[in-house]
């Protein structure tokens, strides 16, 4: 067992002996080790052999992003070149002033640790309520049914998903997955009277003030069970306190 | 995504940057998205992964020093990002994967010859799948290094693990793909 430690100390020198970048200094003591040491041979050999397939083929192993991604990601020069957004929808939904209260929504999350836990966490909504209805495809209504289905399968954990309804003026139009802080959270984006309304759902309890306004958009956040729950949109207090009571009892 | 460019004070010149900044980081697209499917194994994940990492890049943009490595840069905003979205997952994949490989690595050292021609012979689909296979931590090192050709200190700032790991994960990580690549070769012969 004598190899043992001097196995151990080449190691680290074996994947960069293997891809021809280890220093000609380190070279010759880890090539008087391999002479001696059949096992040592072979892990070389191999990471000599599969590096070298590995960059040969480097090229038809790497694919091409998906076109769709492509366009979504270079939206912001599109525009900025004069040229109409892809959704009317979205158009409508983000007038240029919401840049203004995006850029300050950014500069919030990143500077304010002070501030406490429930307004970084509505700045952050705030901002992912901006930043999905970009990503998000709003083309058309949405059937709740279904996204829950598809969150369940590509999540792991069950939410449900309170559909569109005419009573309570509310169209589903969409769901996205969005991060925070420590984990995921799903996404809903409705549109009520032509502004859209976002109701997040977070796995687990959350510091969450019960009503926040960040940059002229509302957050009006409950808890459930051991979830945490928020709607955000840039509405009237009272029409969105109208969405929100049409959602609680819905969602879980 | 950068629809408040136009109203940001300041004049053009940030505009400019910024436009000039978003076009180098779609130069990177590609690879991005390749390295996001080898990290999710699933396209609408690999999707998520690459448009969270843009979004990030370009509201951080300023924190980018010019001239410095805007790859390695978005590589690491990448690897961020999967991490994160792993730990609220609830678990941690590289502790889970060192500890099945380390494991593997030990049970089938030893006593095995690679055949050239066989290696050689083998479809880039195939390639695509025994990597697919092999535990994340030693996928995303390997595919960093050889596919990607970053640096292993790159590798290492980005994955937040020491070099000396990089380097072994690499060295098993190849090994275990040519053990996977010659099942599946000699499966297919018989």
């Amino acid at each position: 067992m004598a190899n043992v430690t001097a196995c151990e100390r080449v190691e680290p020198l074996l994947a960069p002996w293997a891809d021809g970048t280890l220093g000609a200094d380190e070279a010759p003591a880890l090539e008087a080790h391999l002479r001696a040491c059949a096992e040592c041979r072979e892990l070389a050999a191999a990471g000599r052999e599969v590096h070298e397939l590995l960059r040969a083929r480097a090229d038809q192993l790497k694919e091409r992003a998906p076109a769709a991604l492509r366009e979504r990601l270079a939206a912001g020069r599109g525009r900025a070149a004069g040229q109409p957004r892809a959704t009317d929808l979205l158009a409508r939904w983000v007038p240029a002033s919401a840049a203004a209260a995006l850029l300050l929504a950014v500069v919030s999350v990143v500077a304010v640790g002070s501030l406490g836990g429930a307004r970084v966490l509505a700045a952050q909504l705030t901002l992912d309520h901006l930043k999905c209805l970009l990503l998000a495809d709003t083309s058309h209504a949405a059937d709740a049914a279904r996204l829950a289905e598809t969150w369940a399968r590509d999540r792991g954990w069950h939410i449900r998903v309170p559909p569109s309804s005419p009573e309570a003026r509310v169209t589903l139009a969409a769901m996205r997955r969005c991060l925070y802080g420590d984990g995921e959270m799903a996404h809903l984006i409705y549109e009520r009277g032509g502004q859209p309304v976002s109701l997040f759902i977070l796995p687990r309890p959350r510091e969450a003030a019960p009503i926040l306004a960040i940059m002229g958009h509302e957050t009006i956040a409950w808890a459930a069970g051991d979830r945490t729950y928020a709607v955000v949109g840039k509405l009237t207090h009272d029409e969105l306190a109208e969405v929100a009571g049409y959602l609680r009892p819905l969602a879980r | 995504m950068r629809f408040w460019r136009n109203k940001a004070p300041g004049g053009t010149g940030g505009a400019a940057r910024d436009d000039e900044f978003e076009g180098e980081a779609l130069a990177h697209l590609d690879s991005l998205f390749s390295t996001a499917m080898r990290l999710t194994r699933d396209r609408s994940a690999a999707e998520d992964l690459v448009q969270e990492t843009f979004l990030k890049a370009v509201r951080f943009s300023d924190r980018f020093e010019r001239g410095t490595n805007l790859r390695a840069w978005l590589f690491t905003i990448l690897h961020n990002t999967h991490r994160n979205v792993r730990r609220g997952a609830g678990r941690d994949p590289v502790q889970v994967d060192s500890e099945t490989v380390e494991q593997a690595a030990i049970n089938s050292s030893g006593g095995h010859n690679p055949e050239q021609a066989l290696l050689r012979s083998t479809l880039s689909a195939e390639l695509q799948s025994a990597l697919d296979a092999l535990p994340e931590a030693y996928r995303q090192a390997v595919w960093l290094r050889d596919v990607e050709e970053f640096s292993y200190a790159e590798i290492a700032a980005m994955l937040e693990i020491p070099a000396g790991t990089v380097m072994s994960r690499i060295a098993r990580g190849r090994r275990m793909l040519l053990q996977q690549v010659t099942r599946t070769r000699l499966a297919a012969r018989e």
